[in-house]
């Protein structure tokens, strides 16, 4: 017990407690250990956020780039350069052509295109032993030749129906229909009812008058009148405000309209230039005196080539980050930049397609 | 504390008890440190990747462009283009400069947006697209086309990059 003494005496001054020096001590350096870690753990959130925003952005514009690259790769096909004879929906007068330039479309003076060409897996031919007026509502195929059944199935109301004239030589009728029911596979005869409501519009009767007739054999598929634009404007139409640009992808050559499909979000700006062939069949294409800002009615069948230009930014702006609060809209193609700083992320990419469709004629 | 030190005869006890010696608190903030180091090093892993991953889309449209470009360069039986020449100064060396279009040596730098014929840009300058023709056969009536798009990685001084190749045959 004497022993034990002292011991105990000092086991009593252990739990007298902390002083209040030590208290505090350790509390400071505990403070100072939590906000370092805290410090870091707001970093981390930050940057995953920042990186996740570009991963994101970069993902959207591989996505936009390899559908548009796509589309306007196979402007084109099928319809010997240009379509004639244009009726139904998108049927204005005028020869759809293969690819039309809209220079300074959007709000922000983003460019907008159109490409024309023929599903190439849905071709068949129509029936031979079937004559058709120009005026006709009704395309006939035969469902008994080869897969013809369940291409015929693919075709519904609000496509297009597209035929190309291969049997009038010298002459490039390619005709375009919007289709207004489902196809009907019935044999012997399986059917496409196309619109005739237009048939007297001009286009299409200097081709095919009131009085004559469809060749009986016409190579046709679904006509694939595509149109890429970015809806940065403030209306009722489509899901695009000035705040939220989105690329719009339009199927039915009725743009911009509310059954357009949204394809990637935050695409400010859309560029497009085309190199051109002079009629020598030798331009070169590095050369870039060749290329130029639009296509006319003349030339669209001699496009050769289309750079494809687009920015990309974060879908929302960052004002704590230094890299981007000076951030404005590069100027890109024939659009100058924007003038004011918003503290965007951007993305810029670029490539080139080959339209080869229309250097085979 | 002093009473600590009179208190001698069940010294390792009493020892225990009084807290973190100051070695004791470097090696657990050493250890801390190492864990932190670790993880911060695997965050600017991750935006290093994120960079290289951009690099490389970019690299690639900038080679498919230039492929694209090859192919619809004019080439007849009459004429070559000059990009469309088998200059013969064959690369062996990877992550060489291809013959075309300065003949193995450095090729002008172009920027995510940009075409060495155009006057925009945007971003930096960071890459090198080369190009190389062999004429496979002795009639030259087939091409193969072989676009390289590079880029220095500075952080550990290596070249990445892609390379593309196509075949192509006289059009006229």
């Amino acid at each position: 017990m004497m022993i034990q003494r002292p011991i105990a005496l000092m086991r009593r001054t252990i739990r007298r407690g902390f002083t209040m020096i030590e208290l505090a001590i350790s509390v400071a350096m505990a403070t100072f250990v939590v906000m370092g870690l805290y410090g870091i753990f707001t970093i981390q959130t930050q940057q995953l956020m920042n990186q996740d925003m570009r991963m994101e952005m970069h993902q959207n514009a591989r996505f936009a780039l390899e559908i548009l690259s796509r589309s306007i790769r196979m402007a084109g096909f099928g319809s010997r350069g240009t379509i004639v004879g244009a009726m139904g929906t998108g049927g204005d007068g005028n020869a759809q052509d293969v690819v039309v330039a809209y220079d300074s479309y959007g709000t922000n003076g983003s460019d907008a295109i159109t490409v024309a060409y023929m599903e190439p897996s849905l071709v068949m031919n129509t029936s031979y032993s079937t004559v058709e007026a120009c005026t006709t509502s009704t395309i006939s195929f035969n469902p008994n030749h080869l897969d013809y059944f369940d291409r015929l199935m693919q075709f519904r109301t609000g496509d297009l129906l597209m035929c190309y004239d291969y049997a009038a030589i010298g002459a490039n009728n390619t005709y375009l229909w919007s289709i207004t029911s489902d196809a009907s596979a019935s044999t012997p005869f399986g059917t496409i009812n196309v619109d005739a409501s237009s048939a007297t519009l001009s286009d299409f009767s200097a081709v095919c008058s009131s009085s004559g007739n469809l060749t009986p054999v016409m190579r046709c598929s679904k006509g694939q009148v595509i149109t890429f634009y970015i809806d940065d404007t403030d209306n009722a139409v489509g899901p695009g405000t000035p705040s939220h640009p989105v690329l719009m992808m339009d199927l039915n050559n009725n743009f911009p309209n509310n059954d357009d499909v949204p394809l990637v979000d935050n695409v400010e700006d859309l560029q497009l230039q085309y190199c051109i062939d002079d009629g020598t069949r030798a331009t070169d294409c590095s050369v870039f005196s060749n290329w130029t800002n639009t296509v006319t009615s003349g030339n669209a069948d001699e496009v050769w080539m289309v750079r494809i230009m687009m920015v990309l930014r974060s879908p929302k702006p960052n004002y704590q980050d230094f890299e981007w609060s000076g951030n404005v809209r590069p100027a890109l193609g024939n659009n100058s930049a924007s003038s004011t700083a918003d503290g965007y992320y951007r993305n810029v990419v670029t490539t080139e397609v080959t339209v080869r469709n229309n250097r085979l004629y | 504390m002093k009473q600590v030190k009179l208190t001698t005869q069940k010294g390792l006890r009493i020892r225990n008890q009084r807290g973190f010696t100051l070695i004791e608190i470097m090696i657990s903030a050493a250890i801390m440190g190492f864990a932190l180091v670790v993880m911060i090093s695997l965050h600017s892993q991750a935006v290093r990747s994120n960079m290289h991953a951009k690099r490389m889309t970019d690299c690639t449209y900038l080679a498919q462009a230039q492929m694209e470009q090859l192919h619809a360069l004019p080439w007849t039986s009459s004429s070559t283009a000059s990009s469309l020449v088998d200059s013969g100064v064959d690369t062996t060396a990877p992550w060489a400069y291809f013959e075309h279009p300065s003949g193995g040596a450095q090729p002008p730098a172009r920027s995510a947006g940009n075409n060495p014929t155009t006057n925009y840009a945007f971003g930096p300058r960071a890459y090198y697209v080369s190009w190389d023709i062999e004429v496979q056969d002795t009639n030259s009536t087939w091409l193969k086309m072989m676009v390289r798009c590079q880029y220095l990685d500075r952080a550990f001084n290596q070249w990445h990059g892609t390379t593309i190749s196509s075949f192509r045959f006289r059009d006229s």
